[in-house]
């Protein structure tokens, strides 16, 4: 097993938040009414679930196979609705959640079309090494902490992560944002607009 | 300053810090990497005899492909390819022999789908192309494709090092090396050794877009074990061979990903930061795997089937000028309707320069011969 400690422990832990977070919602459209599943029970029944070996690997391992690691910022928001669902603490407020999910689109919309060969320009490569990528996210991270913003916090857990390499990856790139992130920050970002849009006077 | 804002500032400048240190990292960093030439001209060769030997590879399998030659030490080769029921099957394996001067060693199954899950930890539905390479000091590198998830576009790159040839090697270990999914990258051809250490190795996407990258490992100027760059991108050519011709002079020589049929070939004049729009090599290319070496007189030595439209022979060519014009050389095979493909290429120490190929993906051949056969052939056939 070559995956470092961190990127092993995240490879379980955020199946194991998006399968509790699926189920419990299922519930809770099935009753039409929160559900009454004791959310506890169900987190524990998710975690045991991804880690119990399945023809000698654990099911999150198999995911592993084809998703190498969650970034930080997708962590956190996976943290933050089952922690909603728990009766624990928002990680983020509202406002933050529609920032966070701007932050995903729009990171993964800078990097993804041009990583898959749109052109000869790679900006995976960036994160590599010190780039205008460092520059660009250091900045937006301190602007954030600085207004209070949540995100900043946890763009700071990112690039310690990165330093630390707690990731499979060593690209800074992966610790900002993954296609599991970006497929969902995509829609969301674009109906939190539309919302926001229909929303403003008139 | 309240208790909070004192937080903040502390988070601020530790933002700030962490994503200034890799500039401080990049300012001490050593220069960028440079290509390692071949040695000087080996005189004793050049007024040897020609030779000319061809030996077969078997791996008791239905179906075996993608070759690749190194030579750990003097006199010794080490040879892997994949084979199993078919192309793409789950039961395919990475096969591994050595030859000494007694011959071939009996190849065995060096990975499989089962053992590269049991050492990355994580799915692994088949395994793929593998190259083999060796550094100075014998130690050899083992880089071959696994694939989680569907066919060759969905592959990932992982390495094995052995360090008493080939007889144990390390755990497999993945390379990240693309953000989506890190899906796509493989490898066909042999790499580059760099100045001071480490390799650049041609590798390639096949998933949106198909187009030729580097992969710069234990890269010298590097901040991290491996690096991917892009020469470029879009869907002209793919599956690159690279010929360094000085520290910041190469060439990749290129398998066609468009309609043009032919080989394509990009240049950089500093050492793969920057590479040229690719360029018809008036060879034809059939769709087909390709390999070129800069042998020891300085001429480029290209492998290749002759045909804009199948496999069915397998061709040398010959550029005295960098690869701006070529000569035709001998026909290594040819066969209505059979294949004979993804050459590869290797000048050993001695001079004696080594193809493997895969024969009708039913054995791996390997002929060897040397500068002499080379001209003899060049000479009787001058085209």
């Amino acid at each position: 097993m070559t995956a470092p400690l961190g990127a092993f422990a995240l490879s379980v832990l955020v199946p194991a938040l998006g399968l509790f977070l699926i189920l419990h919602q299922a519930a809770t459209w099935a009753s039409r009414r929160p559900a009454n599943v004791p959310a506890g029970i169900l987190l524990l029944v998710c975690l045991i679930l991804m880690s119990v070996p399945f023809d000698g690997l654990p099911v999150a391992r198999r995911l592993a196979g084809f998703a190498p690691g969650f970034s930080l910022p997708f962590t956190a928001l996976l943290l933050h609705a089952t922690l909603r669902r728990l009766g624990g603490p928002d990680v983020f407020r509202p406002a933050e959640l529609a920032v966070t999910w701007r932050f995903g689109a729009l990171a993964g919309l800078v990097l993804y079309p041009a990583a898959l060969g749109l052109g000869r320009w790679d900006p995976y490569t960036s994160g590599w090494q010190f780039s205008a990528l460092f520059v660009a996210v250091g900045l937006v991270a301190a602007f954030l902490l600085g207004r209070g913003h949540r995100l900043g916090w946890v763009v700071l857990t990112a690039i310690a992560a990165w330093h630390l390499r707690l990731l499979e990856s060593t690209n800074y790139w992966d610790y900002l944002v993954d296609p599991v992130y970006f497929l969902i920050s995509l829609p969301m970002a674009l109906l939190g607009l539309w919302i926001r849009r229909v929303r403003a006077p008139g | 300053m309240n208790w909070r804002g004192g937080v903040t500032g502390l988070g601020v400048a530790a933002v700030l810090i962490l994503h200034a240190l890799p500039w401080e990292r990049s300012r001490r960093a050593r220069p960028s990497p440079r290509f390692a030439v071949p040695p000087a001209p080996v005189l004793a060769v050049a007024h040897s005899p020609p030779v000319h030997r061809e030996e077969e590879l078997g791996s008791g399998v239905a179906s075996v492909h993608v070759a690749s030659l190194c030579e750990p030490a003097p006199g010794i080769l080490a040879a892997a390819w994949y084979g199993g029921s078919r192309e793409g099957a789950r039961d395919v394996a990475v096969f591994f022999a050595t030859r000494n001067a007694r011959g071939w060693t009996e190849p065995v199954p060096l990975v499989t789908a089962a053992s590269a899950r049991r050492e990355l930890g994580h799915f692994v539905r088949k395994v793929g192309n593998a190259v083999v390479f060796a550094d100075a000091l014998g130690r050899i590198s083992l880089l071959y494709v696994a694939i989680a998830v569907g066919g060759w576009s969905g592959s990932s790159l992982c390495l094995k090092e052995s360090s008493d040839l080939g007889q144990t090697w390390t755990p497999s270990r993945r390379l990240v090396l693309s953000p989506f999914f890190n899906i796509s990258d493989l490898v066909k051809n042999g790499p580059t050794p760099l100045v001071g250490g480490g390799w650049a190795v041609p590798i390639y996407q096949e998933l949106f877009g198909k187009f030729p990258e580097l992969l710069w490992l234990a890269a010298p100027g590097m901040a991290a074990p491996a690096v991917r760059t892009r020469a470029f991108g879009g869907r002209t050519a793919f599956q690159p061979a690279l010929v360094a011709l000085d520290s910041q002079r190469a060439l990749l020589l290129c398998r066609t990903a468009c309609a043009q049929r032919d080989l394509f070939i990009s240049r950089t004049e500093d050492a793969g930061v920057s590479w040229s729009v690719p360029q018809s090599s008036g060879l034809p290319n059939s769709d087909s795997g390709i390999d070129a070496v800069r042998l020891q007189d300085g001429r480029l030595l290209l492998a290749f089937n002759d045909s804009p439209s199948g496999r069915a022979n397998l061709r040398l060519a010959v550029s005295p000028d960098y690869g701006l014009s070529w000569q035709r050389g001998p026909y290594l095979i040819q066969e209505a309707d059979s294949e004979f493909s993804y050459p590869f290429l290797l000048q050993g120490r001695d001079g004696l320069i080594h193809l493997a190929y895969t024969w009708k993906r039913e054995a791996i051949r390997v002929v060897s011969f040397n500068a002499a056969w080379l001209d003899s052939t060049l000479a009787r056939d001058p085209r």
